[in-house]
């Protein structure tokens, strides 16, 4: 590695994967790149915005959004692998997802009827003996998910997926810690019982 | 609490790296977007309205050059006809000029006289008979061209019988200014045509007020990153001079050359061998001992680390910019033999060539995983301001110049403007031209 060679300089600005692209190219907006770009990077960042949101066209503006905001802030990323870069794209998509939260002013939206019974009804029965499966169907999941309400949904995804602290969550959503403890147990009562019951229906 | 943990790792677990494929309008309204927004697709928006307004200033610059001409003789022709009489009375005074010294010393006169119009040159009536005898065809075709010329001939003939008392009265104010200088010793009718004949040959000397150079500039430029500080220019322009010479505006063409590295950080996994995979055995039956004679067909297969490493690689290379300068000048000291002034203006310039010219960096047969670029590309398109002092030497009708400069860029010459601050530079032009 480094030694002089005229001539191969330009060869190594290619990327060895078939269909990949690199960050130069997306910068350079060439179309092929971001064809392979949002052809790897959308799916994912579809997934991550519908634990947010729920509703699958709203999910998809987010996605735009992300896809859009990590393109224009392609000069700010520090490229330590492959991996780096998805994680920093889907933190991209989790902040988009937050935003239109808080532009819609969801964060409050802590209950719709049905589900507010449901969990406070839950919560006098402790699932505890129910039996989880050790995998389920990721569409089923989200669907439990997206029966959260959105105040909740939020909590639950960011303590869950992202890590978060009930001090960063209560930070970031402007709400008090118990309160994101609440929310997060509440959430975790309704998809137990929700998930059980959908093992239970799939058992024959 | 276990039943907790229980929940968040089947959602873990069932979502993790869970993918949701969006919709092809998705896509598409994506790929638009993002073709829009990228700096290339904003440069080259930016570049137009580069391109634009550089061909807006050209042609404004052009329209003034061919408007200022005409609107420069008028000038000159309502505001100094006495000074000008004056000055010819003066010199024939000071020795007698014959039409063949006249036009030996043309060369002499000073260039404010030679931008003096001809009709300023009040003659008496007969003189003028005499003179228009004198005159070549060529001589008169010119005057006629020339809006100043008419008044020159209605001297002769359409103020007197054509205008009324008024008319007169001027005429005979003129007859008694001519009729001093027939008085002065030295001044007699071979002069008059001798003057009549500078006139003419000032108005066809009409084309000095043009100019074309051929430059070079070095240049020394800072705030720049990676790059060579000495930057070369060459080209010519075209110059045009107006208000009794002292102004002047020039526009024409140069390439830029400069010099720089870029760095690029290749991110890669280290080659760490090779080894042979068997692809596959074919056997064939030996007929007299009854036994299978394998042939092995194998390939080599590299082996790379599977951990990153990164690396940074220097490309250098040459950017060759057009660039289209509109310059305006006005010169404080105006000799025969030199003039000095200031010059200062705009410059377009544009990207027009851009090419690698030495690599330092070869990846061997380590795996490529990402290269990014370090250094930002340089803009295509762009404006800085330069101004400097002039220092002209004529020589025969040629002229030498030098020209010491600064330039200051309106806005970083990267693509990512908060990289670097806008350079500056300075430069000394030196041009040969004619004048």
């Amino acid at each position: 590695m480094g030694s002089n060679s005229n001539g191969s300089a330009n060869k190594s600005v290619r990327i060895e994967k078939p269909g990949s692209y690199s960050l130069g190219q997306l910068r350079q907006g060439d179309r092929k790149a971001l064809a392979a770009f949002f052809d790897q990077t959308a799916p994912l960042l579809l997934a991550v915005a519908m634990r947010y949101l729920a509703n699958r066209q709203d999910a998809e503006d987010v996605m735009q959004d992300s896809l859009l905001k990590v393109l224009q802030s392609l000069d700010s990323f520090k490229p330590m692998n492959e991996k780096s870069f998805e994680a920093w794209t889907k933190r991209i998509c989790v902040n988009q997802s937050l935003n239109f939260l808080r532009k819609n002013n969801r964060f409050n939206e802590v209950s719709n009827l049905e589900t507010e019974r449901i969990i406070n009804t839950q919560a006098d029965e402790d699932p505890e003996d129910a039996e989880l499966p050790a995998q389920i169907e990721p569409g089923h999941l989200l669907e439990c998910i997206a029966r959260l309400p959105s105040g909740y949904r939020t909590v639950m995804n960011l303590y869950v997926f992202e890590s978060f602290s009930h001090k960063e969550i209560a930070e970031t959503l402007g709400i008090s810690e118990n309160t994101s403890k609440t929310q997060l147990h509440k959430a975790r009562k309704f998809l137990k019982a929700a998930v059980s019951e959908y093992s239970t229906i799939k058992m024959p | 609490m276990k039943e907790n943990h229980e929940i968040d790792k089947l959602l873990r677990g069932s979502l993790a790296g869970n993918a949701i494929q969006p919709s092809d309008e998705s896509r598409k309204m994506f790929l638009d977007k993002a073709v829009s927004m990228t700096p290339v697709a904003k440069q080259t928006h930016h570049r137009k309205i580069m391109w634009v307004s550089g061909i807006i200033i050209l042609l404004l610059s052009g329209i003034i050059l061919l408007w200022l001409p005409d609107s420069g003789d008028k000038t000159d022709s309502l505001n100094t006809p006495l000074t000008t009489t004056e000055k010819f009375v003066e010199s024939a005074e000071s020795e007698n000029i014959t039409p063949e010294t006249l036009s030996d010393e043309k060369g002499a006169i000073p260039p404010i006289l030679l931008n003096e119009p001809y009709p300023s040159i009040s003659l008496n009536k007969e003189d003028t008979q005499n003179q228009s005898n004198l005159l070549e065809p060529d001589d008169k075709v010119q005057h006629s061209t020339h809006a100043q010329a008419a008044p020159m001939d209605s001297i002769s003939e359409t103020t007197a019988e054509e205008q009324g008392t008024e008319n007169e009265t001027t005429f005979e104010k003129e007859v008694a200014e001519t009729s001093e200088i027939e008085q002065k010793p030295g001044i007699d009718a071979p002069e008059s045509e001798a003057s009549l004949k500078l006139a003419s040959e000032m108005k066809t000397d009409h084309h000095r007020n043009w100019g074309i150079s051929l430059f070079y500039r070095p240049e020394m430029i800072f705030n720049i990153i990676e790059n060579d500080k000495l930057i070369h220019n060459a080209g010519f322009e075209i110059q045009y001079r107006f208000f009794g010479d002292r102004y002047s505006m020039r526009t024409g063409a140069a390439l830029s050359v400069s010099k720089g590295y870029y760095e690029y950080a290749a991110v890669y996994n280290q080659f760490l061998g090779t080894y042979s995979v068997l692809d596959s055995i074919s056997f064939t039956l030996a007929a007299n001992n009854f036994h299978l004679i394998p042939t092995y067909y194998k390939s080599e297969k590299d082996v790379h680390d599977t951990s990153t490493k990164t690396d940074y690689a220097k490309v250098f290379k040459q950017h060759i910019y057009l660039q289209i300068p509109l310059e305006f000048g006005y010169d404080f000291i105006m000799q025969p033999k030199y003039r000095m002034g200031l010059r200062f203006g705009p410059t377009l310039s544009v990207l027009a060539n851009r090419k690698p010219v030495s690599f330092a960096f070869d990846p061997g047969k380590d795996k490529l995983i990402q290269i990014n670029r370090i250094t930002p590309e340089r803009i295509k398109t762009n404006f800085h301001f330069s101004g400097g002092i002039n220092y002209s030497y004529l020589i025969n009708g040629f002229v030498v110049e030098a020209e010491p400069r600064v330039a200051y860029y309106f806005n970083s010459v990267y693509e990512k403007s908060n990289t670097s601050s806008p350079p500056f530079s300075f430069s000394i032009r030196i041009a040969i031209g004619i004048n």
